[in-house]
């Protein structure tokens, strides 16, 4: 349009116009309409056709601005199509410096495709957490985490022991109970009250009571590094159930020598079978005491 | 440069966790045993190229595993009086936000526990809720590459993997 219109302000005066002033992107619109309306020779003869060329200069003159401002809007689309096909540059440094920056995509465009995770996890060649979001963590009082540690050392090592404890107990109170039973039945069943399983089954409730008491003082005296919240949870009933079988290995360590001593007595069946009970019951409870821990 | 540094700044999306869970599986010859954590502090934050880094901790002291003495125990390994908190934290690329659809994305993560940082690829499904996003992720960590003493049981240590996966909900930061 703005040629045309510089064409035909030039067909006007008679004049080719210029060439260069057709091509060169630099040439002002305005300052070339100027020019050509200057050109004008506005004598009286001529009157009608000067007022006639007058005006359509004048009209050029407010048409050509909005020409070349048209123009000039195209090649700036021109350019940002170029520009799009470009190598986009890097981004700021919001990426650690470990981290290598991937391009921006231009505006509007959807974001690059990132590569496939590599397959070196866990490798500590590649960290990238050289940034802080979130509050820096209270420093630790040293004092304070050595009391700990040495605190837990002990715990674990008490409670290493209160393991073996644990399955010497359960050894220990089989063999109590089986050689019960078979004293019972030697004595009460029709074995002939030879008292041959007597002596294993004295030496045996002694040892199992003892062993008992040692595993238990353990973890009651292992030091306890944190405050634990009471509920029900597996390590509750574990310590409700060994504590039924504490109330039963004391009982058994009292009801033992009261049945032992009660021979000749009508009532010593009666306390027997109440220990025989009781015996079941205190290995019972340590077996299930033992079990509830390893879910 | 200093607009062009405010403005990116201003464009960067920041995102709070909102709630969560962290949960680790270990196998003992025995048992599974699973311990989790809904006290977490989070962070991410997009910038618009879409980049993002995020960074995610719990203390450990707040595991539960459903028997305190266990929790006690874990506690120990990880020398949790000198190292209380488990972190992830790591960057990711190729985020579009607001998210339209679900993606996955891979976290380039550092996790640190028991005072020992291990790199690690975490892939990521993201979900949009409404305003917010959802993060499901489970990545199998070593114990042994932590330098954590390996609980045990019944004189028989847990396996040495682990399975750390978590499930985040973010929002935008107000």
């Amino acid at each position: 349009m703005f040629c045309a219109a510089v064409l035909l302000c030039a067909a006007c005066l008679g004049r080719p116009p210029p060439a260069e002033s057709v091509t060169d992107s630099e040439w002002s619109s305005a300052n070339m309409c100027h020019s050509v309306y200057s050109r004008l020779d506005l004598s009286g003869d001529q009157w009608s056709t000067a007022q006639l060329m007058r005006a359509l200069c004048t009209v050029l003159l407010i048409l050509a601005p909005l020409a070349a401002r048209a123009q000039g809007t195209s090649a700036q689309g021109t350019l940002a199509q170029q520009a799009a096909s470009q190598p986009p540059p890097t981004p700021p440094s919001l990426v650690p410096p470990t981290q290598k920056p991937a391009r921006v995509s231009p505006a509007g465009a959807p974001p690059a495709k990132t590569p496939p995770p590599s397959a070196d996890a866990q490798s500590p060649s590649s960290p990238s957490d050289d940034f802080d979001l979130l509050p820096k963590e209270k420093l630790v009082d040293s004092a304070r985490v050595a009391e700990i540690e040495r605190k837990a050392t002990l715990r674990r090592s008490m409670l290493q022991l209160h393991q073996l404890g644990g399955f010497l107990t359960l050894g220990a109170l089989s063999v109590t109970v089986i050689s019960g039973q078979l004293n019972y039945h030697d004595k009460y069943g029709g074995g002939g009250d030879t008292g041959r399983y007597r002596s294993l089954h004295q030496i045996s409730a002694y040892g199992s009571a003892a062993i008992f008491a040692a595993t238990g003082l353990l973890a009651v005296l292992a030091p306890n590094t944190s405050d634990k919240p009471v509920r029900l949870d597996t390590a509750t009933l574990h310590k409700i159930l060994v504590s039924i079988a504490t109330a039963a290995m004391l009982s058994e360590v009292v009801l033992g020598p009261l049945t032992s001593g009660a021979e000749g007595s009508l009532r010593q069946r009666d306390l027997a079978l109440a220990h025989q009970i009781i015996g079941y019951t205190a290995l019972a409870t340590t077996a299930a005491g033992f079990l509830v821990l390893t879910f | 440069m200093i607009a062009l540094l405010a403005s990116l700044l201003l464009a960067t999306l920041t995102l709070d966790l909102r709630e969560g869970s962290l949960t680790y599986t270990l196998v003992h010859k025995l048992h599974e045993v699973q311990g989790v954590t809904h006290a977490l502090e989070g962070r991410a934050q997009v910038q618009p190229d879409g980049i993002g880094r995020v960074q995610v901790r719990a203390k450990v002291a707040t595991f539960d595993s459903g028997n305190s003495n266990r929790d006690e125990h874990m506690r120990e390994v990880t020398h949790e009086a000198a190292h209380p908190y488990a972190t992830v934290k790591g960057t990711l690329s190729g985020l579009a936000f607001p998210l339209k659809s679900p993606a996955e994305v891979t976290l380039h993560a550092t996790v640190e526990l028991n005072g020992v940082k291990q790199a690690a690829e975490i892939p990521i499904k993201l979900t949009p809720e409404g305003a917010r996003v959802r993060a499901k992720f489970a990545v199998s960590l070593s114990l042994d590459a932590f330098q954590i003493d390996r609980p045990e049981l019944l004189f028989v240590k847990v396996d040495d993997r682990v399975l750390l996966s978590g499930e985040l909900l973010f929002e935008e930061a107000k």
